[in-house]
């Protein structure tokens, strides 16, 4: 059985966020994760998630959906130091960059635009988290998301 | 050349590639050279010059799951662990170590072979053996 759109474009994103090779990733995850449980090397840990999904009608067969999808970054910073924040401000740059050089995931959306990048915030010392939200939209035939 | 291979790694463990590491092969490497200097240290140089020894000679597949236990519990376990109370790559790397320490000991008894005449055709008369009566802790 072939995946919903909804799914194909998740699975772009992670696709994309995984193959960032510079700055360095650590794992890529839809699931969240215990992150005393996490290796060393998970870090920074990137999580992406669908936090809403809007419809609407654009023909009597066709819907026009929009995921609004955040992908939060955290990584072991030591506190909120410079070297951290500079840090994520070079990964917030290369998964913008990363998401944007193909708008269409992969030919399954018609748009993926950032629509905020959240403030650096101290998750739990020594973490530190920054989250970019997503929206992308894209149509598919009713009862066939 | 590495007695093992990051899919022969997958083969143990399927899940070692969830912790944001490509590949692993640096750490096969290191426990290649390190499981060749034991069997040298506990074989060959008991017989044999050591400046001889040739581990080329060796046939990898029968070392291959020696090196990945070897790369487990010294390698890539201490480098996934956090170090902190219950952390589960802690308890794997004591569970690799022992299954490593089996591991070499059984090889070395059951028989592996040595391509003493360097003609890359491993025959019966170049099996070797080892039995070992260490205990280790």
């Amino acid at each position: 059985m072939s995946s919903s759109k909804r799914q194909l474009i998740l699975d772009d994103v992670v696709l994309k966020l995984k193959s960032i090779k510079s700055p360095r990733l650590g794992k890529v995850s839809q699931k969240p994760e215990e992150f005393s449980r996490l290796a060393r090397t998970a870090f920074p840990f990137v999580l992406v998630t669908v936090v809403s999904e809007t419809k609407e009608d654009i023909a009597m067969d066709s819907r026009l959906s929009t995921l609004n999808v955040d992908i939060k970054v955290t990584l072991d910073g030591k506190g909120k130091t410079e070297n951290g924040e500079s840090q994520m401000t070079a990964i917030i740059e290369a998964i913008e960059e990363k998401l944007e050089a193909d708008r269409s995931r992969d030919g399954n959306a018609q748009l993926t635009e950032l629509l905020e990048v959240g403030d650096v915030s101290a998750t739990a010392h020594p973490l530190i988290s920054q989250t970019l939200s997503f929206g992308i939209q894209y149509t598919y035939l009713k009862g066939n998301t | 050349m590495a007695h093992a291979q990051d899919d022969d790694l997958v083969k143990i463990v399927p899940d070692i590639f969830d912790h944001g590491v490509d590949t692993f092969d640096p750490e096969l490497t290191r426990s290649t050279e390190d499981v060749n200097r034991r069997i040298k240290a506990e074989w060959w140089s008991q017989r044999r010059d050591p400046k001889n020894f040739v581990a080329s000679k060796l046939k990898s597949s029968e070392w291959e799951r020696v090196t990945i236990y070897h790369a487990l519990a010294y390698y890539i376990l201490p480098r996934l662990s956090n170090f902190q109370e219950n952390d589960t790559f802690q308890r794997q790397m004591i569970f690799y170590r022992e299954r490593y320490m089996e591991e070499f000991a059984t090889v070395m008894a059951a028989g592996f072979f040595y391509d003493d005449d360097g003609d890359g055709v491993y025959e019966e008369a170049e099996v070797e053996y080892n039995r070992t009566e260490r205990l280790y802790r």
